[in-house]
């Protein structure tokens, strides 16, 4: 018996220090571990696709608009909003780093999201056989592509952020990196688009004109012409207006994208006093519910050329924004009114501009990212939020061209160069059937630069109006020339903040420009010893 | 012959076996097979030459014994053969061996032993054993079983406190956590909430990690408590709530016999890396030699709600929202807030927005409790046993909330012979807790609806007027008003009422122990404990609660989900107490042990939502399953391994060293840092013993003791070392989205507390006075914590080695007998400790900070080193602007500043809060703060030090008078010096929203005070009334207050029948007792309750307090 014992104490403590070198090692069922990833390129994809996948976050999607919108005079809390005070509180500008849209960390996921795809994909390909140069080389400039959108709404943000191109892996990492002049990122960006740019270097390697038949694929992400309205949007931020003519050249004339059409009728109006003549346009009602329905609600239209696709598995939050029963933001029709932005034909016929009512509002309610049609007043529902976010459009293309032609020619006094950025504003105008109450420009013999400028920017509010670009449009008119255009900030100041606001709005943003770019969130000062707080937000 | 040999390994196969979740059942069935074969063993005959014995056993009147038992032992008292006798009483036996023992038993008589030799035939004369069972006399030197080492208690060196469940006699708790709260120095327990099940957070010896695993091991006769259900995403304790542990602490307080607590380093060799924040020791009641006795007891308890704090009534709140809208530039337009009208031509608003509606009150109601508890406990040389069950059913004193418990335990002990002994228990508890669904907690279920109550305007209707001013039956539950939108508006009655949160949670805790002695000297044991549990959660959202629109994805949304979680622990254990010629010279024990530990969790949950009723609340009822992440699972396993050695050796009976080394490996960390070693040693010299002290009479007892020892503290998580790749819950064009998840820690190793000990002991006056001092100073290296990591790296925090933190502290602890006679004893006993945490190193990657000074509503939390853990840092509030000229910006030397108008003329600067990113400038009946740079403007460096929620002392006393059978005991607990950030009193004197206010906004500044009269303004004057503007409730000391107490826990009269009289019809024992428990708080806090949750870092957002109660037991024993 005894001896039984023994043995069995033997044999038990035995096998348990034998078992031991082993038994600790465990590894997770849930989620891949990297030593098991990055094995071939299909994972590359998935890496990649993960990061698209990254920009449609709430976190994300929400600082697209709000950094384009908040600070803008086209959309407005509502009263009975969630964050009503702080949504009101940065409307006004009264910005503190403590305020959450002065994160940018979901940026910056999508970012690393990059680095990982561009720092993993070549040893993955030494690994995979079938995984071709050219298919790592597009890979690549996909990642590279999404890296310079990302940075790009950074900078415009925030002005100077830590530039960070390699790939977060371990603890061992130095994560505190300092900021570097957004000027220097710009560049920096250009020359990585640039580099990609298999057009203009005639190769088969960099980013692809196309992914085959699929609209989806081709508006989904990142192509040469996606790619190149990037850059000449990154262009025109630097003020260099020749080179971004030239990407909106390649781009119009690549023969991929159209206005989507909206047949007009002309129709000879006159009128008896004063006695006058003019052309009234009234668009066919079916072709801009179609228009509607191309661009916002259905998506991928002819003329979009980089959009994120909302599908059924995965929301935008624009459902829980923009709801006309418990949104947190509506339109702001102080702004859209009649005297503003949609004055109607002074011929009283019913001309009116088709991008009022039903496209960028319905009654008070944002409608581009909920509505269903122009015409009726259904909505998507809560879980059927999938209205894809455009990043850029044709129409985009035209103006952004308008306004680098109309910057030319006010420099060198070219008067064809202001007259042919006219006629771009006039190719939006026409199939908006703007009435002549928002032309600004009457006199076309003799255009004043200034003028065109103004009417360009008013031009953008229509056409982008919630689209996220009016606040960086307004940033942009103002900062030119070394802030030659300020006006354009202390006008907005005056729609975008609440009436006891404004002037206090319109001191800060003039009296310090410093005051345009957020300021680094709290939490990032005190985990990142190597930023300082940006200048006008106090040394910390 | 079944080997043991074969028994033990198949018992270890049921450790090492893979098991999923299916396989866990056949690991229980298979446990439970080799419980049965091991209880069937002694029946197992043996194949050997055998003879056979035959006789009769009679009584003394010569009456056959019929059933009676004979069995057959050998020297080590091992049952070999055993047999039974017939009608007649006659028996017959195969023996072994001749020369062995025949052990002959009758219940209700004495037992008698015959060695046959060379006797075949054999009549017994068993005698009536009722007289001499009362002499039976069991001496016993009171032992602590440290995990098997068995050091006896006056040869203990470490800090090491215990209490006998007797001293906690008539208090009424569900858990035991509650009963001793304020009774052992250095073990601070805090509630939460008064709600039924709400659990509480212990700790020993002072918060130390920042991990948020500061709770103590829990371990039940020498098994470790497993607190982690489900996979570790799922069930994470820097996000759980104290709900969540209490759960796990599903022991009755009735089936326990005392609580130990280790409190130092050398105290938890044993449990190693789990015991780095104490251990907290329970054994459960066992059986003894004695006929089977029966106990059975019961309580009623009365639960009454606490009064509530009154709030604004309907008008008073249109009143104030009125003026708060005005003071802030905005009209009030009864067009876009008809809620505010009080317009008759607008019914429907009229009716449902003219009340006085008190939501709290409508909230809370009585609550009962009854428990009942049964348990048979007896046993012989051979067997002893102990079995009970028990059931406990509590409703709280809010609406909607619960608490019910069934329970048994089975505890087994059987001598299969002197060399050879197991233990078998298992116990199964069930139970269910119902609380509130709360749509605004991230879980929906932290949290409870009394701050939504408190804040919900009050006039608006509970139930819904229709246009014709009927009041229906109908919940009132718009979906938004100008309170804002669901979450944050909800009617708290019908979510109360309709919504669901019940957590199940079934556990069953089979252990199995294997002890044989090879010799005197030297012992094997072997345990092996497993831990199922299965917790439930259950959530219900109806329609009725949130008024969402009815294809809203959360409307009538359900969800379930469940956590598994299976654990194994081997506990192998060497034990070697030499003997010694002297033995009062020499006593040596020594202790050689090898433990694993394996746990797997996995988790499911689902939810749906459009059931399409209220009544329907089950996920699988066919509904909408949207959006994605509506099901999900997770799995994830640890392991850990310890191997150590102990030795404790006491020389004269005076000189006392032990010894301890061990080593710790641990899954959760990379192979660099897998491994730690962690030696204690400890000390006591009892001074007492010396023979110049045997002169002096009146010490029985003086020790003194010293410990030094480390030990290793791991992360929570799994798998962390490892850089996680994870796939969104969306694809984009078809495609799989994968993103890395984390970054792997090849850095992080343990975290090591270093603790020194010294302690005193002393007994004197004929033992009535026993004393204890305990002081320590316990550091923390490299504590593990989540730091937040630059958002640039894509990641926003990671876990990594922070900050060291000391821990110093003394505890005092006093028990007395003033005074005892034959019919009267009196006992007092008192405790009190102070634990205070200081940081002495931070890591450049430790957030220091947390918070903002630029919002209202928060107050700066700050590391300092040097300081205490979580200070609030804030502004100093000075009252009230009373006029204009009070705005004006002071300079250093006292005068007004003034700056060059616009027009050339001197103007005075106001003061500015936040100049110049913000810039607001401070007007009459604002909120006043001190500035104390005198710069004119209230920024960052006016900013001060408010308070730390960390007590200074804490502790408890009470006396217990007994005079013959009546007895009266009473308990005391007390904190003192810990301070409280009031968060109800900001959310409702801030005047700042649609929220309605308590009544202290009444006294709110109204007009400016002219200069000269500023004092007319009475002292109590709150800031003015201003909607959604201003900077009237910047975290500031208005809000931070002195949150010491002293409670009147509980209060218990009790008499004991005597004996004579109950033996007559039957009984022996009748207890009846009556109880009251949170009878007094003597505080200067004005709010509800100034116990707040730990986990809330000093924050009081008033959850349900705890009630008085009332209770009345009875208990019988037969």
């Amino acid at each position: 018996m005894k001896n039984k014992i023994i043995i069995a104490i033997t044999i038990l403590l035995s096998t348990g220090f034998s078992a031991c070198s082993g038994y600790l090692d465990l590894e997770p069922v849930d989620g891949v571990i990297v030593t098991k990833f990055w094995k071939n390129k299909e994972e590359v994809k998935d890496a990649l696709m993960g990061c698209y996948a990254s920009m449609m976050t709430t976190g994300a999607m929400q600082d697209f608009l709000f950094w384009g919108e908040l600070r803008g005079d086209l959309i407005k809390p509502r009263v009975s909003a969630n964050n009503l005070s702080a949504m009101s509180q940065f409307q006004n500008g009264d910005i503190s780093p403590n305020m959450s849209y002065c994160s940018w960390g979901d940026i910056y996921t999508v970012i690393n999201n990059c680095n990982t795809v561009l720092s993993f994909a070549k040893e993955t390909q030494k690994l995979d056989g079938s995984f071709s140069d050219q298919l790592l080389s597009e890979y690549e400039a996909e990642a590279k592509c999404i890296r310079a959108l990302m940075y790009f709404y950074l900078v415009r943000t925030f002005r100077d952020v830590p530039y960070v191109t390699t790939a977060s892996l371990s603890d061992a990492q130095n994560y505190s990196v300092p900021k570097t002049d957004g000027s220097q990122i710009i560049d920096s960006l250009i020359s990585d688009l640039k580099s990609i740019d298999r057009a203009e270097l005639g190769t088969n390697y960099g980013i692809p004109y196309t992914y085959g038949s699929k609209k989806e694929e081709n508006k989904g992400r990142f192509t040469l012409w996606s790619m190149k309205a990037l850059l000449a949007d990154i262009y025109l931020w630097k003020d260099d207006y020749e080179n971004c003519v030239s990407q909106c050249n390649q781009i119009i004339n690549s023969g991929q994208f159209t206005l989507v059409p909206v047949q007009n009728t002309p129709v000879e109006v006159i009128s008896i006093s004063p006695p006058d003549t003019i052309t009234a346009y009234y668009p066919s009602e079916g072709d801009v519910d179609n228009m509607f329905l191309n661009m916002y609600a259905n998506g991928n239209s002819v003329e979009s050329i980089l959009e994120l696709q909302f599908g059924t598995d995965h929301e935008n939050p624009f459902y829980d924004l923009f709801n006309p029963v418990y949104g947190s933001l509506v339109a702001n029709m102080e702004m859209m009114s009649s005297d503003q932005l949609f004055p109607p034909s002074a011929f009283d016929r019913g001309w009116y501009d088709i991008r009022g009512e039903g496209v960028d509002y319905k009654q008070g309610y944002v409608w581009k990212w909920i509505g269903l049609s122009r015409t009726s007043y259904t909505y998507r529902t809560d879980g059927m939020s999938f209205s894809n976010w455009i990043f850029y459009r044709l129409a985009d293309i035209i103006l952004m061209k308008a306004e680098a032609l109309c910057q030319m020619g006010k420099t060198s006094g070219n008067t064809a160069q202001l007259v042919e950025s006219l006629e771009l504003v006039k190719t939006i105008r026409s199939r908006a059937c703007a009435p002549e109450t928002s032309n600004e420009i009457q006199d076309e013999n003799n255009i004043n630069p200034n003028d065109l400028e103004k009417f360009i920017l008013k031009e953008r509010a229509r056409e982008f109006a919630h689209e996220g670009k009016r606040w960086f449009d307004v940033l942009r008119n103002a900062k030119r020339n070394n802030y030659a255009g300020i006006s354009y900030l202390i006008e907005l100041a005056a729609y975008a903040a609440s009436p006891d606001k404004a002037l206090s709005l319109q001191s800060k943003w003039g009296g310090d420009y410093n005051s345009h770019y957020l300021p680094i969130s709290e939490s990032e000062l005190r985990t990142n010893k190597a930023l300082t707080q940006n200048p006008f937000y106090g040394t910390r | 012959m079944l080997k043991i040999k074969d028994l033990v390994q198949c018992g270890f196969h049921a450790t090492t076996i893979k098991i999923n979740n299916e396989r866990m059942k056949n690991s229980i069935k298979i446990y439970c097979f080799v419980l049965g074969l091991l209880l069937s063993l002694p029946l197992v005959s043996q194949a050997q030459t055998k003879t056979i014995i035959s006789g009769k056993i009679r009584d003394v009147n010569g009456e056959a014994l019929i059933g009676a038992t004979v069995i057959e032992r050998d020297k080590d008292n091992r049952t070999l053969a055993s047999a039974i006798t017939d009608i007649d009483g006659n028996f017959t036996i195969n023996m072994t061996n001749t020369n062995n023992s025949l052990v002959f038993r009758y219940v209700g008589f004495q037992e008698k032993i015959i060695v046959p030799r060379t006797q075949r035939v054999i009549t017994v004369v068993l005698e009536d054993s009722n007289k001499t069972l009362d002499e039976v006399v069991i001496t016993a030197k009171v032992q602590n079983s440290l995990g098997g080492l068995n050091i006896d208690e006056r040869d203990l060196s470490m800090a090491v406190s215990k209490i006998s469940m007797d001293e906690l006699e008539g208090v009424h708790t569900s858990s035991i956590d509650d009963a001793l709260q304020g009774r052992m120095a250095g073990v601070d327990i805090v509630g939460g909430t008064g709600n039924p099940g709400g659990g509480m957070a212990i700790r020993v010896r002072g918060l130390t990690s920042l991990n948020g695993n500061n709770e103590p091991l829990i371990v039940v006769d020498g098994i470790p408590l497993e607190t982690k259900i489900g996979s570790s995403s799922s069930f994470d304790f820097a996000t759980a709530t104290e709900e969540e542990f209490s759960q796990m602490l599903n022991i009755p307080p009735s089936d326990i016999q005392d609580i130990v607590v280790l409190k130092d380093a050398a105290a938890s060799a044993i449990y190693g890396s789990r015991g780095a924040n104490g251990v907290l020791m329970i054994t459960t009641k066992r059986g003894s030699i004695s006929p089977p006795k029966i106990d059975v007891q019961t309580t009623f308890t009365l639960n009454a709600p606490r009064p509530t704090l009154p709030t604004l009534s309907g008008y008073e709140y249109v009143t104030l929202v009125n003026e708060a809208m005005f003071n802030a530039g905005k009209v009030l337009n009864t067009a876009t807030y008809p809620e505010l009208a009080y317009d008759p031509n607008n019914p429907e608003y009229y009716y449902n927005y003219s009340n006085n509606t008190d939501w709290v009150g409508a909230l809370t109601k009585n609550g009962y409790a009854q428990d009942y508890n049964i348990s048979l406990s007896g046993g012989s040389k051979k067997v002893r046993y102990r079995f009970s069950a028990g059931y406990w059913d509590e409703t709280g004193t809010s609406i909607g909330t619960g608490f019910q418990r069934l329970n048994t335990r089975a505890n087994l002990n059987y001598t299969v012979s002197d060399k050879l002994r197991f233990v078998a228990d298992i116990a199964y508890s069930n139970s269910t807790t119902q609380s509130n669904f709360i749509p605004e907690a991230s879980n929906n279920m932290s949290g409870d609806l009394w701050s939504k109550a408190y804040i919900k305007m009050p006039n608006q209707s509970i139930y819904y007027y229709n246009v014709y001013g009927e009041l229906t039956s109908q919940y009132f539950t718009p979906y938004s008003n100008i309170q804002g939108k669901y979450p944050n508006v909800y009617n708290p009655v019908a979510m109360a009422n309709d919504s669901r949160v019940d957590k199940g949670s079934v556990s069953a805790l089979p252990k199995f122990s294997l002890i044989y002695d090879f010799n005197p000297q030297l012992q094997f044991s072997f345990d092996i404990g497993l831990s199922i549990n299965n917790n439930k959660t259950q959530l219900y959202l109806p329609q009725t609660a949130s008024g969402l629109e009815w294809n809203n994805s959360s409307t009538n949304w359900a969800s379930d989900r469940d956590d598994d979680s299976f654990t194994v622990q081997t506990y192998s254990k060497l034990r070697w107490i030499p003997t010694f010629k002297d033995k009062n010279k020499h006593r040596l024990i020594g202790l050689l042990g090898l433990n694993t530990y394996d746990s797997r969790g996995s988790s499911y949950s689902e939810s749906s939502s459009n059931l399409p009723s209220t009544m329907l609340q089950d996920p699988s009822i066919a509904s909408r399953v949207y959006p994605s992440g509506s099901i999900g699972a997770g799995f994830s396993q640890s392991r850990q391994l310890s191997l150590y050695a102990n030795l404790n050796y006491t020389f004269m009976d005076r000189y006392i060293i032990y010894g301890s080394i061990r080593t710790d490996g641990d899954s959760k960390f990379g192979k660099n840092y897998r491994y730690g070693i962690f030696p204690a040693i400890s000390g006591r010299y009892r001074i007492s013993g010396e023979s110049f002290m045997k002169e002096i009479k009146w010490i029985n007892e003086l020790s003194l003791r010293a410990s030094w020892g480390l030990n290793g503290n791991p992360p929570n998580s799994n798998y962390m070392y490892y850089s996680k790749y994870n796939n969104y819950d969306w694809n984009y064009l078809g495609n799989t989205a994968t993103y890395p998840a984390s970054i792997s820690l090849d850095n992080l190793h343990w975290e090591v507390s270093t603790q020194k000990n010294i302690g005193l002991n002393f007994e004197g006056f004929d033992n009535r006075v026993n004393m204890e001092f305990e002081y320590y100073i316990k550091t923390t290296v490299d504590g593990i914590g989540t730091s937040a990591l630059p958002s640039t790296s894509g990641f926003y925090n990671t876990t990594m080695n922070l900050n060291t933190v000391e821990n110093r502290g003394w505890e005092f602890n006093i028990q007395s007998t003033p005074y005892r006679n034959k019919s009267w004893k009196v006992d007092l006993s008192f405790n009190v400790s102070r634990s205070q945490n200081y940081l002495r190193k931070l890591s450049e990657y430790a957030g220091t900070e947390s918070g903002t000074w630029q919002a209202n509503g928060s107050y700066l939390i700050r590391n300092v080193l040097n300081q205490p853990y979580g200070s609030f840092y804030g502004y100093m509030y000075n009252g009230v602007y009373l006029n204009q000229n009070q705005t004006i910006a002071i300079d250093k030397k006292g005068n007004p500043i003034y700056t060059m108008g616009q027009t050339g003329e001197m103007e005075p600067v106001y003061m500015r809060f936040n100049y110049p990113s913000i810039g607001y400038i401070f007007q009459p009946g604002d909120a006043r703060y001190v500035d104390v740079n005198k710069d004119g403007n209230i920024n960052l460096q006016d900013v001060v030090y408010l308070g730390d929620y960390n007590p200074l002392f804490t502790g408890g006393f009470g006396p217990s008078i007994r005079f013959k059978n009546f007895s009266l005991t009473g308990w005391f607990h007390f904190r003192y010096g810990n301070d409280v950030i009031n968060m109800t009193r900001m959310n409702m004197e801030k005047m700042y929203s649609f929220d309605n206010q308590s009544k202290a906004v009444l006294k709110r500044f109204r007009t400016p005070f002219e200069p000269g009269s500023e004092d007319q303004a009475p002292a109590d004057l709150l800031p003015r009334a201003l909607y959604a503007a201003g900077y009237n409730w910047l975290g500031s000391d208005r809000f931070v207050e002195d949150g010491s107490f002293l409670r009147w826990k509980t209060v218990t009269a009790k008499y004991n029948m005597p004996k004579k009289l109950i033996k007559g019809i039957g009984l022996q024992d009748l207890n009846l007792w009556l109880t009251m428990q949170n009878l007094y708080t003597w505080t200067n806090y004005t709010g509800q309750d100034p116990e707040v949750s730990l986990s809330s870092n000093g924050r009081d957002y008033s959850r349900t307090p705890r009630p008085y109660q009332f209770t009345m037991g009875l208990k019988i024993g037969f």
